[in-house]
């Protein structure tokens, strides 16, 4: 299926040929694009962390099993939100697989419809999520440029400080200081000073996506018990 | 009524003989039972001077010469002497001798009353005192043997004539009416198993060994069975043991019944095992019709004018309707409550269809499995579904002793071959741990397990039933680790 990096796409990932073969036609029956594999390896090879969408991803597969892969996304840099699906809908494995930051777990055979509204959901968590991290980007690159006085002028003025204060601490004169204000706002493309803290802010939060955070959380746990 | 001595003389039961007391060795009169007794007529005994004491053995002759002649009036005396007869051989014989009048006012003569001593007869001639009461002990112990024998003798001609008939004291055969001897064997056998049974009569008597045949035959309302050994007795002559294996094969047939509940028993109690796995497999047809159907509806609502792809569609669910259809039919051929009967089968499809059984367990536990199944195989006579279920029992043992080594490790080998000339062979073999040896020895026994929920009859019903097969099921350690184990089944049993 011919796809552009912008357009999102269905992951599918079970080793049975047919489940593969029939959630590509369910998903392609409500206008959305899939790609289906039959095992882990072939979708890492195949993936680009750009790509956006979202992972149907069996639980039990020879080889990696899916919630291996699950557990292990953040290595490879994977972000897509997971729907878990499973033959066998075992707790233990349900705890691990919501632990594991999977968005939902679906036992087979499930309700096609709740998986197709799951899907969509995902996609839309998925693209906020992306046009979260691309301002965050932009804006990385923005603070790239500025000089290291502008950067020194932006924390104490995101500290909260007043002018007055700030041009003390710097021994610079209010003057000077406008003028680095100015070029703080020209290089971070926002018109006021109100507009300039918002984007900041916003731009630096930790993501707020149940899936990232749970895998940030997987993470964390994991790097501690090493 | 005979008036006449002579007229006595013939009809007498034992063969008389007559002779002067002056010259004992010739023969004055000899009954016509000599015939029986020695193959002689009477006339040939009359022809020559001294017929009879040209004939005794000569360790024997001293000795009944020295009767004769010592034989004092009104005496009787038995002699045991041998006299070679028509053939050449010697035979034995009693001779009660006494001297008599055989008319009023007539000679006194001697009269023998002469009988042969089959039990004697044995011996060849030239036999030494000792060696003929060995042969003796010999004989009279083969007469016990023969009476204590539970099974029938009959000595049949080629023709299917029984020509002697001694009846086994376990037989039913003994109190057949009318009486077998000198009856055809066509009046005991089913008319189906005569001609079989005459072509064996033949086989035998054209020096062909170890002739073993059975029939049944009813009296009434009872059936019985036998077995008939045929042995060649001479050129024309066959003596067959006849052995009543009624009782014998009743008990077989409800050890097999005992058998047969416990394997299905055990086949269900397998199935409850199996149950998660096979949940599973059924969950994959049922999630592809589903999303297929789903996918169809959509497609039909989106744009119904476009045909080829809902019929498409749908196409796919009636496929993987069929194949949910097929594990369900799968799994009620294994666990249906039947009677065992053989047919003729491919021990590659056997053995494919307990994979089919076995796939989501194999699928789950992330074991790879490596066929070897060779082409062409030979059919054999085999129960479809007891085989079935030794090869899944033998698939899932395997399947649990790889849950002890890493997934990576985790092989299972399947092969079957060709083992020349007469059998074919099944191998599943593991890259498992292996077994200890105090498993290993115990391994065939009923409630022997290693496993906690197990009840420890897996292996032991199916070495009962391979063994009910006439093939072997035996273990060996795998080169390379792990265990392997061999069935072995002939192509007939």
């Amino acid at each position: 299926m011919q796809t552009s990096a912008s357009t999102p796409v269905v992951f599918v990932i079970d080793d049975h040929a047919t489940v593969c073969d029939a959630l590509r036609e369910l998903v392609a029956s409500v206008g959305l694009a899939a790609q289906t594999y039959s095992n882990v390896q072939e979708f890492l090879a195949d993936y680009q962390s750009d790509q956006p969408g979202c992972l149907v991803l069996d639980v039990r597969m020879p080889g990696t099993s899916g919630i291996e892969l699950l557990e292990r996304l953040y290595e490879y840099e994977i972000f897509l939100p997971v729907i878990v699906i499973t033959g066998h809908g075992d707790v233990p494995t349900s705890v691990r697989a919501m632990k594991a930051g999977a968005l939902e777990f679906l036992e087979k055979p499930f309700n096609e419809q709740s998986l197709l509204d799951r899907i969509r959901e995902a996609i839309a968590w998925d693209a906020e999520w992306r046009s979260q991290r691309r301002a965050q980007r932009e804006l990385e690159a923005e603070l790239a440029r500025l000089t290291p006085r502008e950067r020194e002028v932006l924390e104490a003025m995101l500290q909260g400080r007043t002018n007055k204060s700030i041009a003390r601490m710097l021994g610079i004169s209010r003057k000077t200081l406008d003028v680095h204000r100015r070029r703080i706002q020209q290089k971070l493309h926002v018109d006021s000073y109100a507009e300039l803290i918002h984007k900041v802010l916003r731009s630096s939060a930790e993501p707020c996506l149940p899936w990232v955070r749970g895998r940030m959380a997987s993470r964390a746990f994991t790097l501690g018990r090493g | 009524m005979p008036r006449t001595s002579d007229e006595l003389l013939e009809i007498a039961p034992a063969c008389l003989r007559v002779a002067e007391i002056q010259s004992p060795h010739a023969v004055r009169l000899i009954t016509p039972q000599v015939n029986r007794l020695l193959g002689y007529t009477p006339q040939q005994v009359l022809s020559e001077a001294a017929f009879w004491t040209d004939r005794l053995h000569p360790a024997d002759r001293a000795q009944v010469l020295a009767a004769w002649a010592d034989l004092a009036a009104g005496n009787d005396v038995v002699l045991h002497y041998r006299l070679r007869n028509a053939v050449g051989r010697y035979t034995w014989l009693r001779d009660r001798v006494r001297r008599v009048r055989l008319s009023e006012g007539g000679d006194e003569v001697l009269l023998g009353v002469l009988e042969d001593e089959p039990e004697r007869q044995v011996s060849a001639g030239h036999a030494q005192p000792q060696l003929e009461a060995e042969l003796r002990r010999s004989h009279a112990y083969n007469q016990a043997l023969l009476e204590a024998l539970p099974d029938a003798l009959l000595v049949v001609d080629a023709a299917g004539t029984i020509l002697r008939f001694r009846p086994g004291k376990d037989c039913p055969l003994a109190t057949w009416e009318p009486p077998l001897e000198r009856r055809h064997i066509g009046e005991i056998l089913p008319p189906s198993q005569i001609g079989s049974a005459l072509q064996q009569i033949a086989a035998v008597l054209a020096g062909q060994r170890g002739g073993v045949f059975e029939f049944q035959a009813a009296r009434g309302e009872r059936e019985y069975h036998f077995e008939a050994r045929l042995a060649a007795l001479n050129a024309n002559e066959v003596l067959t043991i006849v052995r009543n294996t009624t009782a014998e094969r009743q008990r077989a047939r409800q050890l097999q019944q005992v058998q047969e509940e416990l394997a299905h028993v055990l086949r269900l109690s397998t199935l409850g095992e199996m149950a998660a796995g096979l949940a599973h497999e059924l969950n994959q047809p049922l999630t592809s019709i589903s999303s297929f159907a789903r996918a169809c509806i959509h497609r039909l609502r989106a744009h119904p004018m476009q045909i080829e792809k809902a019929v498409q569609l749908a196409e796919q669910v009636c496929q993987q309707a069929a194949h949910a259809g097929e594990v369900v039919r799968r799994l009620r051929r294994f666990v249906a409550r039947r009677e065992p009967h053989l047919s003729s089968v491919c021990l590659n499809e056997l053995v494919q269809e307990a994979l089919g059984l076995i796939q989501a367990e194999v699928r789950d536990s992330g074991v790879e499995v490596c066929l070897e199944l060779e082409p062409g195989l030979p059919l054999v006579m085999a129960d479809r579904i007891q085989i079935i279920q030794v090869v899944l029992n033998l698939l899932r043992n395997a399947v649990d002793a790889l849950a002890a080594v890493p997934l990576e490790c985790r092989r299972l080998y399947v092969q079957t071959r060709f083992a020349a000339p007469s059998s074919v062979e099944l191998i599943v073999a593991d890259s498992g741990p292996g077994l200890s040896k105090e498993i290993a020895d115990h391994l065939f026994e009923p409630f022997h397990t290693t496993k906690p929920e197990g009840l420890g009859l897996g292996l032991a019903i199916s070495k009962s039933i391979i063994e009910a097969h006439h093939g072997r099921i035996w273990t060996a350690v795998r080169a390379g680790g792990g265990t392997e184990f061999h069935v072995s089944l002939p192509l007939t049993p």
